[in-house]
């Protein structure tokens, strides 16, 4: 350290270098104070850095500097280092990772995004993304971490080719835990994480993620465990989620796995009954498209048989002050579907009165 | 132990789910004390941090009742969980209580600015103590619009101030961003405040200087009590603020506080100076005003004149008014999810129907006699069990207890038949397990009671009569077995008589 002075940056890649050297002093830190010194330290390279690529700057550097500032970034392995050690850094400098990763995200050179290349030669490094969040769990700041890596890992899915490596990754599954975990901050930005990573890029995700019957199956469990388990607002963000995804087109597969099971129609009509009319709304939404399938499975519709004079009860007065005139003419479309449904004569076996409990239980 | 209830259902999918997550639940962790201020978004209260002792607020907003999208107030909360600095309030943590939002934060016990100009006996405050809130505000903005990031609703409601008289910028996110959007009706409350370029929308809208220019107006408001124009109709100064010059300060003021808010209310965003700028500004950096930091006294005159007004708030919704209440079931119907293998039997128990109705006309006369106190009389508060002995197939929908649900809130749809069969297959997975007569029968059917109650009050006092049981049970062990035990021999009884005269 005596001669740190020589250190001192001149050009723009001298950032990037000096904070990749900073960031490994993390590993030998013993003392508050060396560890304040080193977050100090990273926090004023990684500022430095993002003002010349936000080209924040007078005069802005030449475009010379900037490009080797990347390469340097990439050579480097910058972005995978500063991951690693993003628990480490001050609250103001974690930001600033977010920032900086943001902005070389959208670096497009010659008509091609440098940095999403660079980081699907580099899967590694979307993989310790995704893992990153899960560590953040164990740290003071939790909520912190969470959303600064939940934030780049949204950048990361506007890009297909690094959505693709996220719908690969197995630690996807693993947000729809952390959605249920009762932190509001951690449970909606990883709902958030799922909407886009399953919506933004359809073909993708219907051509190489539904198309495989085992990721529907877990998918829809996944999804059905939140609708029943999530708190309210959970629930209503996964009801909606799901009536996005079975409303694309090319998510067919999904659509016809869901609409078919007996135990999602049953979770439906239970949250249809639910006291918060949002829930009843957005339940609705789905149960409609179950009322519309025109080959409805066998045990779908024994459901449906069975519940018919309960159901067109419970939907007369179902949101009756609505003036939604949409919601109105589906709403009298469901009714008008489940009234053609054949009526059940209903049982009249006996009774238990007829034996006494005693002998029925004692024996 | 009840077979089709929804709860069932969910407490199985939640056995093939695995373990729950057991999420905080901030009623235990806050003592909420009294409401300090409501808005459009919900109410604030001020509340005892348990664990810390420190007091905090917490904003309430009602997911129920608002229009506003959860997405777009969770990308607010996330914004102000971004924000860390001593110049504007904390934001701490979000928590969901019932249908609401419990977003806890910083607490300012002082009021905001707006507070000191309404209760002061002058109704304006000082220039040099004008000039020491003004310059923490620019600290707070300065951090703000290094970030990247814009207030947009400068003005002294928004400044906020502690119990010690620290100024810190508060109010942004969740109500700022949101009463900004043309929806709310508060926007009519802020024109005053606004920058030229926000309204007229030229050149793509703003930045961080629509920021600076509310500053300017807010000094002046500070100063004299009032922003400029305040006694005009908002529209028409919404519509003047593009059109018209910058105004000005008027009044004894010094040279350095004219030049200042003429500074900031310069209609070009581009030459109003950054808050980092305006920091050296003579205005604030007069040597001799700096020996003030804090408005202690101000804050310590107001809080007086307040208690002696008995200033209070009422908030918009109470907070024991909840959606899901203990007690009470998540839902408001119950539906036949049974395995079909029950279907099958039906045929079966239609033939055996010509047999049962002789029987069922006579349990139809004795409903008549009894008809006030039976559950199946309409005026009973309890809904009725459809007996299997004195329904026909074709009135099973329609039968009267079916029907009168319509009026009421929470009803009954079950407890047909096929759930009695239920309850009897229940009964026999129980065989060979040792039968508790108040576990398995008496609470059991206070549960049903319970089910069947048609309003809040019935179910109210079917819970107060369980707990009763309860502590007679516990009192007097056996309780419960020697009056199934009566129950049953006098059911039997009058079975017997009934089935006598049938024949």
């Amino acid at each position: 350290m005596a001669f740190w002075w020589k250190k001192n940056p001149k050009t723009p890649s001298d950032y990037a270098k000096l904070l990749s050297e900073h960031l490994t002093k993390f590993e030998t830190v013993s003392t508050t104070d060396s560890r304040r010194k080193a977050q100090d330290e990273c926090g004023r390279y990684l500022s430095g850095i993002k003002q010349f690529i936000l080209e924040d700057l007078d005069p802005v550097p030449p475009p010379e500097a900037i490009d080797e500032l990347y390469a340097t970034i990439y050579q480097s392995d910058l972005i995978y280092d500063l991951l690693v050690h993003l628990p480490e850094l001050d609250f103001e400098t974690r930001k600033d990772v977010a920032v900086v990763f943001a902005i070389c995200l959208r670096r497009s050179k010659d008509n091609k995004f440098i940095t999403v290349d660079y980081l699907v030669t580099r899967p590694k490094i979307i993989a310790l993304m995704l893992r990153t969040t899960e560590v953040a769990l164990k740290k003071p700041h939790c909520n912190d971490i969470f959303l600064n890596v939940g934030s780049m890992i949204l950048e990361s899915i506007k890009y297909e080719q690094l959505c693709r490596i996220i719908l690969k990754d197995q630690q996807i599954w693993k947000f729809f835990e952390f959605a249920r975990l009762g932190c509001f901050e951690i449970s909606t930005e990883s709902l958030q994480i799922l909407t886009d990573t399953f919506t933004q890029h359809p073909k993708l995700v219907s051509t190489e993620f539904f198309n495989q019957p085992q990721n529907i199956q877990k998918f829809i469990e996944r999804l059905n465990n939140l609708i029943a388990h999530g708190n309210y607002v959970t629930k209503r963000q996964s009801i909606k989620l799901l009536y996005n995804l079975i409303m694309i087109r090319p998510y067919n597969q999904l659509l016809n796995a869901y609409i078919n099971s007996p135990e999602n129609l049953k979770l439906i009509m239970i949250l249809l009954s639910d006291r918060s009319r949002n829930l009843q709304l957005g339940s609705f939404n789905i149960f409609k498209v179950f009322i519309a399938n025109p080959r409805k499975s066998k045990p779908v519709m024994d459901i449906l048989v069975k519940n018919r004079e309960k159901l067109l009860l419970y939907l007369e007065n179902f949101n009756g002050d609505s003036k939604d005139s949409t919601f109105l003419d589906e709403k009298e479309y469901v009714m008008q579907e489940i009234e053609s449904f054949p009526r059940l004569v209903s049982s009249n076996s006996d009774p238990f009165i007829e034996s006494s409990p005693q002998k029925n239980i004692s024996g | 132990m009840i077979a089709f209830t929804t709860e069932n259902i969910h407490s199985s999918i939640s056995e093939l789910c695995g373990t729950t997550v057991q999420p905080e639940n901030p009623t235990e962790l806050y003592e909420m004390q009294e409401c300090v201020g409501k808005g459009s978004f919900g109410d604030v209260y001020r509340a005892l941090d348990k664990r810390s002792g420190k007091i905090v607020a917490i904003k309430v907003i009602n997911l129920e009742e608002t229009q506003d999208d959860i997405d777009i107030m969770a990308q607010e909360i996330f914004f102000l969980s971004e924000l860390k600095s001593p110049y504007i309030t904390s934001y701490y943590k979000t928590y969901i209580e019932d249908v609401s939002m419990w977003i806890v934060m910083e607490y300012c016990g002082g009021g905001s600015c707006a507070d000191l100009l309404r209760h002061l006996p002058e109704h304006s405050i000082s220039e040099y103590k004008v000039a020491y809130i003004i310059r923490e505000v620019l600290c707070g903005l300065e951090y703000l619009h290094s970030q990247k990031k814009i207030h947009r609703d400068i003005k002294a409601a928004n400044i906020l101030l502690t119990d010690e008289g620290e100024v810190k910028l508060g109010d942004f996110g969740v109500s700022g961003q949101i009463m900004a959007t043309l929806k709310r009706t508060t926007f009519v409350g802020t024109p005053y405040w606004m920058a030229p370029e926000i309204i007229s929308r030229k050149n793509g809208g703003y930045d961080e200087k629509a920021d600076i220019w509310s500053l300017g107006i807010t000094a002046i408001e500070l100063m004299t009590g009032q922003p400029p124009y305040a006694k005009h109709d908002p529209m028409k100064v919404l519509m003047n603020i593009p059109l018209k010059k910058p105004p000005k300060l008027h009044g004894r003021f010094s040279h350095a506080a004219h030049d200042f808010i003429s500074q900031c209310l310069n209609k070009d965003p581009t030459q109003r100076p950054t808050a980092a700028a305006l920091l050296h500004h003579k205005f604030l950096s007069r040597a001799s005003w700096k020996v003030v930091n804090n408005l202690k006294r101000e804050v310590d005159l107001v809080s007086i004149l307040k208690s002696r007004i008995n200033y209070f708030k009422q908030p918009r919704f109470s907070l024991s008014d909840k959606i899901y209440q203990s007690g009470t079931s998540r839902y408001l119907a119950t539906w036949n999810f049974e395995t079909s293998r029950k279907l099958a039997k039906q045929n079966k128990a239609i033939f055996d129907e010509g047999v049962k109705e002789n029987k069922s006309r006579h349990l139809i006369e004795l409903n008549v006699q009894n008809a006030t106190s039976s559950p199946n009389s309409e005026n009973s508060p309890v809904s009725g069990l459809i007996s299997p002995n004195i329904k026909t197939p074709a009135t099973n929908a329609t039968t009267p207890t079916m029907r009168h649900y319509m009026g009421e809130k929470d009803y009954d749809v079950s407890m047909g038949v096929r759930e009695a069969e239920g309850v009897k297959e229940n009964f026999q997975h129980m065989t060979g397990k040792e039968l508790n007569y108040f576990r398995h029968i008496i609470l059991f059917s206070f549960q049903r009671i319970h089910e069947r109650a048609r309003s809040q009050e019935t179910k109210v006092v079917v819970d107060r009569l369980k707990c009763l049981f309860e502590e007679a049970e516990k009192s007097q062990p056996g309780l419960s077995e020697a009056l199934v035990e009566e129950v049953y021999i006098r059911m039997e009884e009058i079975k017997g008589f009934i089935v006598e005269r049938s024949f």
